[in-house]
């Protein structure tokens, strides 16, 4: 995450209301292929040496290239996670510490070289080695290691623009996300990072307010740092929009940020858990084509105060929706449990596909039925879905 | 009528019922259809329920309540009584304000052991979770609960560090019915004060030697998250009874002919910024014309010129020569030396072979050197910041202030290590001053403001 003063933002009219990231794009590759030749020039040297010297021929490089000094800070600050160091000694600093400054403590009149010379019979080391130890551990002094493949400069401003969301969202109180698929995997993230979600249909999918508990209290800094963690997730998945409230240099500021926008993808959300039967229903329903569309765990409805997703979203052209519900072979408390929370969510259009085999009536079940046996028929749900469509559109 | 009940929830106090009757104590979260309050607004929020004979539905009382039997509590000396005296009579919520060395943590453990209650107690640094539950493990017995450096227990009594409460609090805010916070005043501003807020015992007892000044924001940012100030003495009313008595001695030093040209050179750079930013805003504050140089074309380079100045200024060849006269004037006394920066500590350690205390240095090595020093196996310690505040070190006598980055505050903080009273001990504390440097003006005026709480002016070396 960069810090709040390698924050750049493009304004929108010179306002930084409705603003942008500044991110770097293709072009900055060439200037970042130098920063990262610069930064591996120091492989081998210390972190001290390099921090001396490197801002500096970072900013140079910049400024040859026209661009802002701030972005190469940026850029060395996400460079500088991805080479490690060691410490350069094969003695254990803090034994060598603890023998010298005892040594050193012995005499009523303090004599370097002769605490030096006994630390030296104490340890079987010559002094010069004991001297180089001595604080050989201490972050400045380690050396840096080369990395096992240099970081390519796409790798790089992918990374940098991810460091710059995650810096702007540490500022902020409250996102509004409109997230197209994966919605449960997408809530479960803001929940672990202890955010509350609500969630609402939009146009773009559901949308998902996350904010902190104490937001409504005042502004707190505590869960920017969660919706800053929790965004990766967001990033994972297709199509999204992200609208985030910040306070910046005591200004207040909306950074808007979408699936288009070229950040680093770091998280992976948890492979589909459905079954087989879903699997192959959506592949059925995309093998079909037509108007249709269907789309895995994409919309979130309010069940009692809590969330449920169902399995799939069906979306013709129109824009007409309807949920799709699989329920296949489960024990009884499940299957009770599910159609409670269908009856729940029927003011929507909902179609649940039923296995055969499962003990239950159409009357239990809220919505459209579709029975089945192995395999959910996608025909016979498009046919469903359609007349489900049709006596939308017949209503007053 | 309902009752109204309240419970925890993430950090906050969450209240449903008839919440109109004390509708301004709290407010309506639409996310999730209850009503919340601070959670540091509980003891409130029940007061108010009790004024207004409103029936309530109290939650957290059997998590917050104790299970704990109430201990002696420690003796104590007559200031430490009326402190805790103080504390009571302001309804067991307040700052208790006292010099480094006269025993804070005393006053904290009476009040702990008079309350009874579970209690959470804060501090700022590793060094002092560790000293902290030794304290109250030697006073207390049984397990001492930690949450900090790596480890997490939680225990009737808990020591937890300033950042692990900014993490957990949101958490185990419900858990303890009293809090105390070492050197509260860190939490006069900042994001951090969040975990104060997160926290609903409704026995808050704040500690410090640096109250922020009265009526200042701070001040008033303390009096919400802990309580207002209810007692507070200064070294001069403690000094050579109570606290050890104190000498101050400042070293003036001067740059060499080549410090002085480099210093001359880049210090210029800023000065003639600074005075064109205020040919052109002449009411502009210290902290405006650094923002407006840095707008510049040049800002950067000239603001980094300034702060290598500063550095030589604070740390130049001659007071390296005064601190290695000092340490061997002193080298049958327990030293502590101060420098501005963590480089500054770690070149001295380098050049007098003498323990460092950062924060790099880790929890077992931290004991070895504070051991080794009071078994006076070794006769110094340096430190840039770490040792600032609350390490009790008794056996320290003298302090070489080698530079400061924090002002008046820090100053009192570091003069404080060597205030502990020992019989026939006498504290000499070092002022080392570059003459006509940045650091000679930073030296005298957190010198003047610290004398404004002494009976005596330091003497000049």
């Amino acid at each position: 995450m960069l810090p709040a003063d390698l924050l750049l933002l493009n304004a929108r009219e010179g306002h930084l209301a409705g603003a942008s990231p500044r991110y770097l794009t293709g072009r900055d590759e060439v200037w970042v292929r130098a920063v990262i030749d610069r930064f591996d020039g120091y492989v081998g040297r210390t972190v001290r040496e390099r921090d001396a010297e490197l801002v500096d021929r970072v900013r140079s490089i910049a400024r040859d290239h026209g661009v802002s000094t701030r972005a190469a800070d940026g850029v060395v600050h996400v460079l500088s996670r991805r080479f490690k160091t060691k410490v350069d000694t094969p003695l254990d600093p803090v034994a060598v510490r603890a023998a010298v400054f005892e040594e050193a403590g012995r005499d009523a009149h303090y004599d370097r070289a002769l605490a030096l010379s006994r630390a030296e019979s104490r340890l079987g080391v010559p002094a010069s080695e004991i001297v180089r130890a001595l604080f050989a551990d201490r972050p400045p002094a380690r050396r840096i290691v080369a990395p096992a493949a240099p970081p390519s400069p796409a790798v790089v401003v992918d990374a940098y623009n991810l460091a710059l969301v995650q810096g702007l969202l540490l500022r902020s109180e409250r996102v509004t996300v409109d997230v197209r698929e994966h919605v449960r995997a997408v809530v479960r993230f803001a929940k672990l990072a202890g955010l509350l979600c609500t969630y609402a249909v939009g146009e773009n999918g559901t949308r998902l307010e996350v904010s902190g508990p104490l937001s409504i209290l005042r502004h707190t800094t505590k869960y920017g740092f969660a919706l800053a963690s929790f965004f990766p997730a967001v990033v994972a998945t297709t199509g999204f929009r992200l609208e985030a409230r910040c306070v910046l240099r005591d200004e207040p500021v909306v950074v808007h940020v979408g699936a288009a926008d070229r950040i680093a993808r770091t998280h992976k959300l948890p492979k589909d858990a459905d079954s087989a039967v879903e699997r192959a229903l959506a592949r059925d329903v995309r093998r079909i084509g037509g108007p249709w569309s269907l789309v895995r765990e994409a919309d979130a409805v309010n069940v009692g105060g809590r969330p449920f997703f169902p399995d799939f979203t069906i979306r013709h052209v129109d824009g007409f929706v309807a949920l799709v519900e699989v329920v296949g072979f489960y024990t009884p408390e499940y299957l009770h449990g599910k159609l409670e929370a269908l009856r729940a969510a029927a003011y929507r259009p909902l179609i649940v596909c039923i296995d055969q085999s499962l003990a239950c009536e159409d009357g239990d079940v809220a919505g459209a039925v579709l029975r089945f046996k192995k395999r959910v028929d996608a025909a016979a749900l498009l046919a469903v879905a359609e007349q489900l469509r049709s006596s939308t559109a017949r209503l007053p | 009528m309902s009752p109204i009940r309240l419970s925890f929830d993430r950090g906050t106090l969450r209240v449903d019922g008839a919440v109109e009757s004390i509708s301004e104590l709290v407010r309506r979260d639409d996310r999730t259809g209850f009503h919340r309050a601070p959670a540091h607004h509980y003891a409130t929020v029940l007061d108010a329920c009790r004024r207004r004979a409103l029936d309530v539905e109290n939650r957290l009382e059997p998590t917050l309540r104790s299970t704990r039997t109430q201990e002696p509590p420690p003796s104590l000396r007559p200031y430490q009584e009326q402190a805790l005296f103080a504390f009571h009579s302001f309804g067991r919520r307040g700052v208790v304000a006292l010099p480094t060395g006269s025993g804070k943590t005393r006053v904290a453990c009476a009040a702990i052991a008079r309350a009874g209650e579970r209690t959470l107690v804060l501090v700022p640094t590793r060094v002092l979770l560790e000293q902290w539950s030794s304290v109250l493990r030697a006073q207390f017995g049984g397990p001492i609960g930690i949450v900090g450096d790596g480890v997490k227990q939680l225990e009737p009594i808990t020591v937890m560090t300033f950042e692990s409460a900014y993490r957990c609090l949101d958490r185990y805010g419900d858990r303890f019915g009293m809090l105390v916070v070492d050197e509260v005043h860190h939490f006069s501003g900042g994001g951090r004060a969040e975990a104060l807020e997160m926290c609903a015992a409704p026995i808050r007892l704040g500690l410090t030697a640096t109250p922020p000044f009265p009526g200042s924001l701070g001040a008033e940012r303390l009096r919400d998250l802990v309580g207002p100030v209810v007692f507070e003495l200064e070294i001069a009313d403690l000094a050579g009874r109570d606290l050890a008595p104190l000498e101050v001695v400042q070293v003036c030093v001067a740059l060499t002919a080549d410090e002085r040209l480099a210093y001359g050179r880049d210090i210029e750079r800023f000065a003639a910024l600074r005075r064109d930013v205020l040919r052109l805003n002449p009411d502009a504050d210290w902290l405006t014309c650094v923002k407006a140089i840095a707008r510049t074309p040049q800002g950067s380079d000239v603001l980094a010129a300034m702060h290598r100045a500063g550095a030589l200024a604070a740390f130049p060849s001659a007071k390296r020569a005064a601190v290695r006269e000092l340490l061997a004037r002193h080298r049958s006394d327990r030293t502590l030396l101060f420098t501005a920066t963590a480089d500054d500590a770690y070149a001295l350690a380098e050049e007098a072979l003498i323990p460092v205390i950062t924060a790099d240095v880790g929890r077992a090595e931290r004991q070895t050197i504070l051991t080794a020093f009071r078994q006076r196996r070794v006769p110094a310690i340096c430190s840039a910041r770490v040792l600032n505040e609350g390490v009790d070190v008794p056996e320290a006598n003298v302090a070489v202030i080698v530079a400061g980055a924090l002002g008046v505050r820090e100053h009192v903080q570091r003069i404080g290590r060597v205030l502990r009273p020992e019989p026939g001990k006498r504290a000499i504390a070092y002022e080392l001053m570059t003459m006509d440097t940045v650091d000679e003006a930073r030296t005298r005026a957190r010198g003047r403001r610290f004398a404004a709480g002494r009976s005596s002016s330091p003497q000049r070396a």
